[in-house]
């Protein structure tokens, strides 16, 4: 398998690392979940954390945890949407073009939580003070999210952004014709 | 910094009867005894300067992509419009729908080429030699070159 250190890869989708970790700060504001340290960018592994208290409820883990992905996602695609016709599909597109293409999938491939997202959910979700019917929808949804941020490593992230900016501008195209 | 640590290591020790940070009244159900002014606060941490730069830029990104999003789409779904008239051997139809993804992909050598055939398929010679003749020197795949090559051998032998 073709491996290139993470620090690389953060480096060159850097505004991907950014937008996840404000996303996660976005989710601990809106919930009321107190922040104790930030980092937004460094070479290094993570590239980025927001460290916060564990929260009170399963919701607000969930939330937290996940709320980049849906962030990074939406904000990749509109990014990317335009771009990727003219470029992808017509062998067309400017410099703008192919800006938007690279920011949209540096900010598509960091949507995949990370292991210490997945760590945090499942710590917050296998609490004794969460009920069962609770735990039982939760922690599947935890250990699909550990089981995506291990599929990092065999470049599902890159896979995800692939799919973000190139098929969903052909199925949207597909559905209006 | 030694004071978020502080907080984290109380967050480890479990219930205490006092706030963290003033010693009020802790707020129930968290594990770290923080009153509701000390949450708030901590939940509020201000994002550097820097990083609004960078999330300002995003948005502006994000911006100017929205603004694109409409005439991009609407030259995509023209040209796959396009292709199922061209399919059906509707060729009016084709040429007006190329049309409309020409004028968003100006560029495109698989747009005007379309667009070109289509008009030779229209019987209208003289426009799709203007429009072909767009695309001296550019690159396509062998299928595309190989058609549009024909149909300009077809339009000179006509005009002889």
């Amino acid at each position: 398998m073709f491996i290139i250190p993470g620090f690389l890869i953060a480096l060159v989708t850097f505004p991907g690392v950014i937008v996840h970790e404000l996303a996660h700060q976005f989710f601990c504001r809106l919930q009321g979940v107190a922040i104790f340290k930030t980092c937004y960018f460094r070479i290094g592994n993570p590239a980025g954390y927001v460290t916060h208290e564990i929260p009170k409820s399963a919701h607000q883990a969930v939330l937290i945890g996940l709320g980049p992905f849906f962030i990074n996602t939406i904000i990749g695609a509109l990014i990317a949407l335009p771009a990727a016709l003219p470029v992808i599909r017509f062998g067309s597109g400017d410099f703008l073009d192919c800006f938007l293409i690279w920011l949209g999938v540096s900010i598509s491939m960091h949507a995949i939580p990370s292991i210490g997202d997945a760590k945090s959910m499942e710590q917050a979700v296998s609490s004794n003070e969460i009920h069962i019917l609770l735990k039982i929808i939760t922690i599947p949804i935890a250990l699909l999210i550990r089981l995506v941020a291990v599929g990092r490593f065999f470049w599902l992230d890159l896979f995800y952004a692939a799919g973000v900016v190139m098929a969903l501008p052909s199925v949207l195209v597909h559905l209006f014709t | 910094m030694t004071g978020d640590f502080k907080l984290l290591e109380t967050q480890q020790q479990g219930k205490s009867q006092t706030c963290a940070v003033c010693q009020g009244a802790p707020q129930p159900g968290y594990k770290v005894p923080l009153c509701q002014g000390c949450r708030t606060k901590l939940s509020r941490k201000p994002i550097p300067v820097l990083i609004k730069g960078a999330g300002l830029l995003v948005a502006v990104a994000l911006t100017v992509a929205l603004t694109r999003i409409p005439g991009s789409m609407l030259g995509a779904i023209a040209f796959e419009r396009g292709h199922k008239y061209e399919m059906q051997s509707n060729y009016k139809e084709a040429s007006a729908e190329y049309q409309k993804a020409v004028d968003a992909f100006p560029n495109s050598t698989l747009c005007v080429a379309r667009f070109g055939i289509v008009e030779y398929r229209l019987g209208d010679f003289f426009r799709a030699a203007e429009t072909l003749r767009k695309l001296a020197g550019k690159k396509a795949d062998a299928a595309l070159i190989s058609e549009v090559n024909s149909v300009i051998a077809e339009i000179e032998g006509g005009s002889r």
